[in-house]
């Protein structure tokens, strides 16, 4: 009996493990995360809504190349409007770069229009690692039942070059449009580019 | 107007400024002059601010390699980058790649063989991202001018040192050492066995070519093992794509052409499904031969040979005075016999394993009807050494017969005999030394089998050419027949071992089936020697040789049949009443174990390997093992290849072997196999376990 429940015990612990890190085509791990408004949203609480989430540091100049262009904000706007759940998540850990105060964010996230749904704070990087996270941007997709189904960078242009932007093909676009027309996505990782997370 | 001037100027000032404190570029010529239609080489040179790095051609988790736009006068053409090895520069649980300090980047260029113009300007546009913690993306407009000249250009002294540096770190693309690699589910091993150095690696690196396939940050566990440096390397869980080969550079900080040479390799080697194991000894062909004769030397002693060779020894005492030459003959024959035997044998084995059959040496014990048929003849020559019948001219040829044609041929016959006697003999005792020949040529597996034949034969040989060594026998005389009759017993013990063989091939039904078998021929052998004998009335002898005739007929026939038909049963039977919980072997269960990164033990073992049962005996099936196996939570194997198994024959292949005994042992967290010695003793494996141990703390 006592071996049972040690065996038991240790498989709990074992899901446990597992629910911690995100792995493609399976549930993406939940988590809990306080906004720049200091309000606070689980990824539970968007079920049955397709979500981005979208790492971010607005001092790296790879994110620059995104928001200073606009191509960023335009695939937030779009995309949220067909009802997309888009979480912008910032994981510089305190007195690294990108770590800001809720003003400091609001003011730039006003400055650039950016027009997601909610910048998440995670600055213990603690949901960067859950994901594992290694660039801004580095982007993930999850569906509406839950399932990880995109992880890798926005572009194939690994460059900071605005100019490359009008080229590139764009992952993030090409997943969602199909995952929208109920296909199956085509390309599910790609190598992520930018600059490294700031745990 | 002015205003805007100057703010642009200052933009600039700033950008430039800008740069040049985080890095400093240099466009840099290896030559002094350029000649038409040659190639030369430059340099980026690029200065880090202290702290700051650029990035290698894979950048590692974030960061951008360098990249160069050349604006090339006409005609001009310019190679790829040429990369020094990188550094590893770790933040924070992400790894990347690059330069800190100073570094070259090196281009190959190819100037037309016309070229007008006295100099020559190139530029090249060059972008890069500078990091330290953050990260500015820099650029800078480069160029250089040279001079054309018609003659062989001289070195750029000024620039001699930082081509010679780049060059130091640039991987080499050969080197004489072996690199091997495996890759599994979540990681890929990389083996690296030296050729002809002697000194240590202390260290190993490997830095892939493309990023998004290995994890970058994790140390990699470097090892060493039996010779050969292991290095794992974890696979990313995000994969843009499956590698088909390992494509990277390898780096020691030891140098891989001697001691402070160049350090860094390139490597792209396609992935094995399972490492070659070393061979800890390699024996020569030549040694291989010479132990097979002493095998074959050794093989007279043995319980199913030594009656033969006894009784053709007897055969002398008989003969003494026998004429020199003549005796020596017979010697030839006899010996002709044995070798022939051999090369059949071997002629067949090898021809069966080209036609894709997984066999091994040991493969007749394999079959059934093999040990059927060489139980009954064997339990037949034991009743006739017992005298309960006898041959006008005995089975090993008692009798030799001098001078008739019918001598060379018994002769040849008992050489045959003695080798297919010997053959359930040579598979226990010698299977692996037989083994290994079979991993060689067909020549050199003929040249071993004729000289284990010829060891065989040689003792006897040696007493044909040389009678007169006879004398210190005593005279023939009843000693004879009583050393024939116990011959006859060493016999039956073979029999009894090769019931029990033949009983987990076949399971009890089958033990029943062949002692009835056994049973018929002796009555067979009963009529026979009662009234079929030479003296007896024709009509009476010749019908008792028919019944006898059709009685050892039907025995086989029920027998071969049997043997063909009957159900094999699990070999499993020879694993129970056991200290250690034995798993039947599986590939799949071993590979999901060993991605688990679970320790484990495989025992390749076969009933008809008596080191094998010995090893298991002695060695292995003992509590201290069982509790030492427990405690390390090794899971044990037992890959039985008494019955013919081709997972099993495939897997002793994969570890380089095509016989039993093989022993092998998994560390935890490791696919690296451990070979344990052939001849096991308790402390040999709990050694071997102990060792793990302290590894795996």
């Amino acid at each position: 009996m006592k071996k049972i429940i040690s065996v038991l015990g240790l498989m709990l612990l074992s899901l446990t493990l597992f629910a911690q890190t995100a792995k493609i085509d399976e549930k993406a791990p939940n988590f809990t995360l306080k906004d720049s408004n200091g309000k606070e949203h689980s990824l539970s609480d968007f079920a049955g809504k397709y979500v981005v989430l979208e790492w971010i540091n607005y001092d790296c100049p790879f994110v620059k190349k995104h928001y200073d262009s606009g191509n960023m904000q335009s695939l937030q706007t779009k995309y949220t409007e067909a009802g997309v759940v888009w979480l912008a998540v910032c994981s510089s850990v305190e007195g690294k770069q990108g770590n800001f105060s809720n003003e400091e964010i609001n003011k730039r996230s006003k400055a650039h229009n950016a027009a997601f749904t909610g910048y998440l704070v995670d600055d213990t990087g603690k949901v960067g690692k859950m994901y594992g996270a290694k660039t801004t941007p580095h982007m993930f997709i999850i569906d509406k039942e839950g399932k990880l189904v995109y992880a890798g960078g926005i572009d194939d242009k690994a460059t900071a070059n605005k100019d490359d932007i009008k080229t590139a093909k764009n992952y993030v676009s090409t997943a969602l449009d199909e995952l929208m027309s109920g296909k199956e996505v085509t390309t599910k990782v790609s190598t992520p580019y930018g600059c490294s997370v700031k745990y | 107007m002015k205003k805007l001037l100057i703010i642009l100027l200052t933009t600039l000032t700033l950008f430039a400024q800008n740069d040049e404190k985080l890095v400093e570029a240099n466009l840099v010529s290896e030559i002094n002059s350029i000649q038409p239609g040659s190639t030369f080489w430059l340099g980026i040179n690029l200065k880090m601010k202290n702290e700051w790095h650029t990035y290698w051609k894979n950048a590692g988790d974030a960061g951008m390699a360098t990249y160069i736009n050349w604006d090339l006068p006409e005609g001009f053409t310019a190679g790829e980058i040429v990369w020094p090895y990188p550094k590893k520069i770790y933040m924070s649980g992400l790894a990347n790649f690059g330069y800190e300090g100073e570094t070259t980047l090196l281009v190959k260029l190819t100037a037309p063989q016309n070229y007008a113009d006295e100099t020559v300007t190139i530029k090249a546009h060059v972008e890069w991202l500078v990091c330290k913690i953050e990260c500015l993306p820099g650029n800078a407009n480069l160029e250089i001018a040279l001079p054309v000249k018609n003659t062989l250009p001289e070195v750029n002294e000024a620039a001699l040192e930082k081509f010679a540096d780049a060059r130091f770190n640039i991987p080499l693309n050969e080197s004489s050492w072996k690199i091997e690699s495996v890759k599994s589910e979540n990681e890929v091993i990389i083996k690296v066995t030296p050729a002809e150095y002697d000194y240590e690696l202390t260290d190993l690196y490997f830095f892939p070519s493309k990023n998004g396939i290995y994890q970058n940050a994790p140390d990699q566990k470097f090892e060493l093992r039996n010779g050969s440096y292991y290095l794992t390397v974890l696979l990313e869980n995000f994969r843009a794509e499956e590698p088909e080969s390992l494509d990277g550079v390898l780096v020691t900080s030891q140098g891989w052409r001697g001691e402070n040479s160049e350090k860094a390799l390139n490597v792209n080697v396609e992935f094995q499904d399972q490492f070659e194991v070393n061979e800890e000894s390699k024996i020569t062909v030549l040694a291989a031969i010479f132990f097979a004769f002493i095998g074959g030397l050794i093989l007279n002693l043995m319980p199913c040979v030594l009656p033969v060779l006894s009784i053709k020894i007897l055969g002398f005492v008989n003969h003494k005075n026998q004429s020199r030459s003549a005796s020596f003959v017979s010697g030839l024959w006899f010996t002709l016999g044995v070798l022939i035997s051999f090369w059949i044998l071997t002629t067949l084995l090898l021809i069966l394993r080209e036609g894709g059959e997984a066999l091994g040496w040991g493969f007749q014990l394999q079959s059934p009807i093999f040990i059927f048929l060489i139980s009954v003849f064997l339990f037949l020559f034991a009743l006739n050494l017992f005298g309960v019948f006898e041959f006008g001219t005995s089975l090993t040829t008692l009798e030799n017969k001098i001078d008739t044609q019918n001598g060379k041929f018994s002769n040849f016959l008992s050489g045959v005999t003695a080798a297919i006697v010997a053959t359930p003999c040579t598979a226990p005792f010698m299977g692996t030394a037989l083994g290994f020949a079979l991993t060689q040529s067909a020549l050199v597996n003929i040249l071993i089998f004729s000289s284990l034949g010829f060891g065989m034969a040689f003792p006897y040989l040696l007493l044909s050419a040389f009678p007169k060594w006879m004398k210190i026998i005593p005279k023939p005389g009843e000693w004879m027949i009583k050393l024939k009759q116990f011959m006859g017993f060493l016999l039956a013990a073979t029999v009894i071992w090769l019931i029990w063989v033949y009983g987990l091939q076949k399971g009890s039904d089958g033990v029943i089936l062949l002692l009835i078998s056994l049973l018929l021929s002796s009555i067979a052998a009963w009529v026979y020697g009662n009234w079929g004998m030479i003296y007896i009335k024709k009509t009476k002898r010749v019908t008792a040789q028919i019944i006898s005739l059709l009685i050892i007929a039907f025995a086989l026939y029920f027998g071969i049949s049997n043997s063909a038909d009957a159900k094999t049963v699990g070999a499993n039977t020879s694993i129970s009443s056991s200290y250690i919980d034995w798993q039947k072997y599986s590939q799949k269960k071993v590979d999901s174990l060993l991605n688990e990164g679970k320790p484990l033990f495989i025992d390749f073992t076969a009933a008809w390997c008596l080191s094998c049962q010995v090893n298991e005996r002695v060695a292995l099936n003992n509590q201290e093992v069982a509790e030492k196996f427990e405690e390390l939570g090794i899971t044990a194997f037992k890959g039985d290849w008494t019955n013919k198994d081709d997972e099993i024959t495939r897997a002793l292949a994969s570890f380089g072997r095509n016989s039993v005994p093989l022993y092998i042992l998994y560390d935890k967290e490791s696919k690296v196999p451990i070979k344990l010695p052939e001849i096991l003793t308790k402390s040999i494996v709990l050694d071997a376990l102990n060792n793990l141990n302290i590894k795996g703390e």
